[in-house]
């Protein structure tokens, strides 16, 4: 029969081997500003390497300047405006770069950082699945996401949940964390373009969720203007 | 109370993990676990549907000759089995529930581990640590 020693037993060696979550100094901790960091530069990154390896011959050829390893380097904010001529060359300084027009690169970053946000989903899922209920329906699920999720990323919750109840589900939440330091100097629409790409990675992180509590969906975000954003959950295939 | 054998599904009822605690190893002992692990999982489903209660812990599943089996769905759609040699004294569901928070425990860390492949068995020394120390304490 178990008694008090030889489940403690079990929570010693958990926690030795750092399964429980925690490590010996207490719980992990990191600051809270670390994610909107890393994602900034995730995006920036992910446009830079992905132009480089399918486009990184062709610029070099095309450029006259000396052909630079396959590492992306810092250039400084002399070097853009000369450079900065048409969509294919390197852009640099982030932030107030213009969204390269090539909408095939687009097309691949979104497919990245997509899929990065559906990983990171699943195992958010997996760790943060409520310990003690089971999440019964689909409407179920995607109140956890508005709740939960949100409040674990952006320590806030959805502003606002329509459903048609035919599976499709709107998402809005009108003051997106990672909108509020963004700033658009031309105005609200050329703005929100350009921080479309910020958004793809929570739309993977949602479907990822989704998809690990068994519900197959499809997931696309929009802004009509910072700081606001809405995310359309579409239901492909049910729990 | 012995574990005889502690057992995990995913979604499609695949089993992704299967350790037994038998002393004799042979192929009857592993066969005769995935068969029970295989009929527990109809009990599962019923069970699932039929209760009005959201709980993950299912409870006794069925009793098979002198092996008690007790199941426990993740809201993730894994399935955990425990297959435990019934005692002589009572055993209180209390412990139990502990012994698959645990493996529950256990298995969140071992799938947010980036580095573990997601399709196919589930392959970590950690976990295997976890499960024997297990195995260890409850075999009186």
């Amino acid at each position: 029969m178990s008694n008090p020693q030889t489940v403690t037993a079990t929570a010693n060696l958990l926690a030795a081997l750092s399964l429980d979550g925690k490590d010996s100094a207490g719980d992990r901790q990191v600051n809270g500003s670390a994610l909107e960091l890393l994602i900034s530069e995730l995006v920036n990154t992910l446009t830079l390497t992905t132009q480089e390896t399918k486009w990184g011959s062709e610029t070099a050829a095309q450029s006259d300047e000396p052909k630079e390893e396959g590492a992306v380097e810092a250039r400084t904010l002399a070097d853009a405006p000369k450079r900065s001529t048409g969509a294919r060359s390197s852009p640099m300084v982030s932030g107030w770069q213009e969204v390269p027009d090539n909408s095939e690169l687009m097309e691949q970053v979104y497919v990245k950082l997509e899929l990065i946000g559906f990983r990171i989903g699943r195992r958010l899922a997996e760790r943060f699945a409520p310990p003690n209920r089971r999440l019964t329906d689909t409407l179920d699920i995607v109140k956890f996401v508005c709740k939960d999720i949100w409040m674990l990323m952006f320590n806030r919750q959805i502003d606002n949940l329509k459903t048609n109840h035919r599976g499709i589900y709107v998402l809005q939440d009108n003051k997106f964390k990672w909108f509020l330091r963004m700033s658009g100097n031309n105005g609200g629409a050329a703005a929100a373009r350009r921080a479309q790409p910020y958004i793809w990675l929570p739309c993977g992180i949602i479907r990822g969720v989704l998809d690990s509590y068994g519900v197959g969906t499809v997931v696309i975000a929009e802004t009509l203007g910072l700081p606001q954003c809405t995310f359309q959950i579409k239901v492909v295939s049910d729990a | 109370m012995k574990i005889r054998c502690i057992a995990i599904l995913n979604r499609q009822d695949i089993p992704v993990y299967m350790r037994s605690f038998d002393e004799t190893l042979n192929e009857d002992s592993a066969v005769k676990y995935q068969y029970l692990a295989h009929t527990s999982v109809d009990v599962i489903e019923e069970r699932m549907a039929n209760t009005k209660s959201t709980d993950l812990y299912l409870g006794l599943l069925q009793t098979v000759g002198e092996l008690a089996i007790y199941g426990y769905v993740l809201n993730t759609g894994a399935r955990i089995i425990l297959v435990i040699s019934v005692p002589e004294s009572i055993v209180r569901s209390a412990a139990i529930r502990e012994i698959f928070q645990q493996i529950h425990a256990a298995y969140i860390a071992l799938v947010c581990n980036p580095f573990n492949n997601e399709q196919g068995k589930l392959v970590s020394s950690k976990f295997d640590l976890i499960v024997s120390e297990l195995g260890r304490v409850h075999s009186n």
